[in-house]
């Protein structure tokens, strides 16, 4: 290490930097995580100007560990000597930090945090870790989504939480009750996705315990249900209690006239918690919606928002009044953007979304599999030909009811994954990141296209199998000079190969296929050589049906070598009917 | 609806300022042109205690012309203090309405006469009309932020802050001594 090397610790990120005033002079005598450019507040000639500068991340406990275990060197820089000592002597002054030591330059860019405000910082990071894990949080939470946590928690009342699809919300959310252990908490969410609610609770917090909406909440409980079931039966939720209540989808329900918002503002909890990825999805009265109901009365009443806000924005183009509703919500929003923490985020990140499907959907399931078993299934290819064709309806049947029915639509609250997938390509489009959707069946790609046309007024191309090379390859260079939409659907098999699709950070994989290899391939059109931001790989699936059958086999496949050659529906042909039957049926209870 | 001019009380005691209820004489032709003016000629607006400075472009001719806006008096300073007290210090430079009608009821107006705002211009030019044209953009200025309707008319040392995030926590960049950056400073 070098004699000049600083250290600064990064609050906002909840990590610690290692940088040189003199960039070409870095090496790694320290275990970094990662080489990444933050903006610190440095020196420049005679003033301190905020800069980008290139150096080496560290995670919170990394570099305390490190810190705490090393020796002292007579060439540390001050900075470095500073936090050791502190490391190893946690009384020791705080004013020994030089602002090399505290030199992050803050959201507003023109300000620091002191010696003192780091320091606390540190320390509540370093305690609120030792909480969560000792109130039962099972995943590690990576540092920007620590201090996301610590910054919701000092937010009293509430906050919207605004972080871009696939930086972790609901993690922060589940650490974010830990933190208040012993009250009863609630999640309120589209129906789609109370299933994934309930499924990253037992994965990630078993130290919380789910209840179903009708049982009595209790110290450390987690209720989740639906805005369905909000607007049905609100005194139940009204009448008592909550610690954290949480808005998942936010955006539902932002008109202040609707009985769902009514209903949201009478819920009584110590935190009101609004999460969303898009808090301005169409204007920004949609923020002031937000706003109230998390903090009331935080952004002034309604009419004075439009006032002076809304319309001077919006009509003149005011940027003053832009600036100021930017500071002031600063400190009731918080959005991290994919960007912003790239350094942590692995270059691909699968997330695997298990979506609650609807009474259609569960009728329409059970209806194929009792047609099919009450018939026979026979023998020999017979057999053959009928399972696999069972097997494509129940596919159809958990994609949406009308694409099993041969339908065009409606196509709205029918489909869980549908639902979930609308809202996430509504993400996509209000922030412009590029997508791509996959589905196995024609019909499927038609009607998701077909639903954004109709909803957007956009026109998305679908990239299937039955086009002629040209137009082939003007979608592609459409979408990847930006031209065209920022989403593209495709048919998984026709774009398996040869397309570079770079533009694209988010992958969405429709329906499952038995083959990882061939979802890999598909997700490789964005996650390839010319890529230089993390991409997000989501998979849908239906959760309690063959889908999760299907997920668990591909897991059991990934990372075999020969997964390429052998992944298939085979196996399930050699099942006996009852067998067969065990592995198809709902199962809506499971938590694979 | 929203008003483009005068949304707010404090806005709307701008605009009476520069359009009269009681028009006594035959209409002002200035005022038409004054509010196209604030509409498409105006740009960086700035308000700095007691100044307002802008930069007006008509007819290919740029000006940049500060108007200075009369302080209250001791009396006065002494009842708005009084009035707004704690008001003015929340967070988002909102100030409610009635306070308006409080302070006019009590004696205070919330502008000087025009007559009392002077005016002036890099090129030497600053007509009746560019005043009224800044006035009118101010008053959307206002009606953005009550608070400088206030701010506006304060001598400096006491002018109320519009809220801000800066606090005990932070240290502003102008605020940090280069020389000592790196060093830690033993007291």
């Amino acid at each position: 290490m070098t004699a000049d090397s600083q250290l600064t610790y990064l609050p906002e990120r909840a990590s610690w930097f290692l940088w040189t005033p003199d960039p070409a002079t870095l090496d790694s005598g320290v275990p970094a995580d990662t080489t990444a450019t933050m903006r610190l507040a440095i020196p420049d000639g005679d003033k301190i100007v905020a800069r980008d500068v290139s150096g080496q991340e560290m995670s919170l406990h990394e570099g305390w560990r490190w810190l705490r275990d090393r020796e002292p060197a007579q060439t540390d820089s001050d900075s470095l000597r500073a936090w050791t000592h502190l490391a190893r002597d946690p009384d020791a002054d705080t004013a020994l930090l030089p602002v090399a030591a505290h030199c992050a330059v803050a959201v507003d860019g023109a300000h620091i945090h002191t010696a003192g405000a780091t320091t606390l910082h540190l320390h509540s990071a370093l305690r609120l870790t030792d909480t969560l894990v000792g109130a039962g949080l099972a995943a590690r939470l990576r540092g920007y989504q620590l201090a996301g946590v610590q910054w919701l928690t000092g937010h009293e009342g509430g906050a919207v939480l605004a972080d871009d699809m696939g930086l972790g919300k609901t993690i922060q959310t589940l650490a974010l009750m830990l933190g208040k252990s012993e009250e009863a908490h609630l999640v309120i969410c589209p129906t789609s996705v109370s299933t994934n609610w309930e499924r990253e609770i037992t994965r990630h917090a078993p130290g919380l315990r789910i209840v179903g909406d009708r049982c009595e909440p209790g110290s450390g409980t987690v209720t989740v249900t639906t805005y369905a079931r909000l607007r049905r039966d609100p005194a139940r939720f009204t009448e008592c209690s909550w610690g954290v209540v949480a808005f998942d989808e936010a955006q539902q329900i932002k008109n202040p006239r609707t009985l769902a918002y009514r209903t949201a503002t009478a819920i009584r909890a110590d935190y009101r918690l609004a999460i969303t990825g898009t808090p301005v999805e169409n204007e920004l009265g949609d923020l002031w919606a937000l706003g109230d109901l998390v903090r009331p009365g935080f952004l002034g009443t309604r009419s004075r928002f439009r006032d002076r806000y809304v319309i001077p924005i919006q009509r003149r183009g005011s940027t003053t009044a832009a600036e100021r509703l930017a500071t002031h919500t600063r400190d009731l929003v918080l959005r991290r953007t994919k960007a912003e923490v790239a350094p942590e985020l692995p270059a691909r990140q699968v997330i695997d979304i298990a979506c609650t499907i609807t009474d259609e959907q569960r009728r329409l399931y059970d209806r194929a599999l009792a047609e099919s078993f009450d018939t026979g299934l026979g023998f020999g290819a017979t057999r053959r030909t009928n399972v696999l064709a069972l097997l494509t309806r129940l596919k159809q049947v958990c994609n949406h009811p009308a694409q099993v029915l041969g339908q065009d639509g409606p196509l709205a609250k029918r489909s869980g994954k549908f639902d979930r997938v609308s809202d996430m390509l509504d993400e996509t489009l209000t922030t412009g990141t590029g997508c791509l959707v996959f589905t196995q069946y024609t019909a499927m790609g038609r009607l998701l296209a077909g639903d954004l046309a109709e909803r957007h007024g956009i026109t998305v191309p679908f990239l299937h199998g039955g086009l002629r090379p040209t137009s082939r390859d003007r979608i592609v260079s459409d979408f990847q000079d930006g031209t065209g939409p920022s989403i593209l659907v495709l048919s998984l098999r026709a774009a398996g190969f040869g397309l570079n699709l770079t533009r694209a950070t988010t992958v969405i994989h429709y329906d499952r296929w038995w083959n990882p290899a061939v979802e890999d391939q598909a997700s490789d059109r964005a996650h390839r050589i010319g890529q230089d931001q993390p991409v997000t790989v989501y998979t849908l699936r239906a959760a309690g049906t063959v889908e999760d059958h299907i997920a668990t086999m591909q897991a059991r496949k990934r990372g075999l070598a020969d997964a390429a050659l052998t992944g298939s529906d085979a196996d399930l042909l050699t099942l006996g009917d009852d067998e067969l039957y065990e592995v198809l049926r709902l199962n809506l209870g499971a938590t694979p | 609806m929203t008003r483009e001019f005068g949304a707010t009380a404090w806005g709307r005691a701008w605009l009476k300022m520069i359009e009269p209820v009681l028009i006594t004489g035959p209409p002002d032709r200035d005022l038409p042109r004054a509010r196209a003016l604030a509409r498409r000629a105006i740009e960086d607006l700035a308000i700095e205690t007691n100044q307002v400075t802008v930069r007006l472009t008509e007819r290919g001719h740029e000006h940049k012309i500060t108007l200075n806006i009369p302080t209250w008096n001791r009396e006065e300073q002494n009842v708005v203090a009084r009035t707004i007290g704690q008001a003015a210090s929340s967070w988002s430079g909102d100030l409610p309405d009635h306070l308006v009608t409080e302070l006019t009821s009590a004696g205070v107006s919330i502008t000087p006469p025009i007559g009392e705002i002077t005016a002036t211009s890099d090129t030497g030019e600053a007509s009746r009309r560019h005043v009224l044209a800044i006035c009118y953009a101010l008053v959307q200025k206002v009606d953005e932020e009550p608070v400088v309707a206030v701010r506006l008319r304060m001598p400096r040392v006491t002018a109320p802050h519009s809220g801000g995030s800066a606090s005990d926590d932070m240290l502003a960049l102008a605020d940090i001594d280069p020389r000592t950056f790196y060093a830690t400073i033993i007291l």
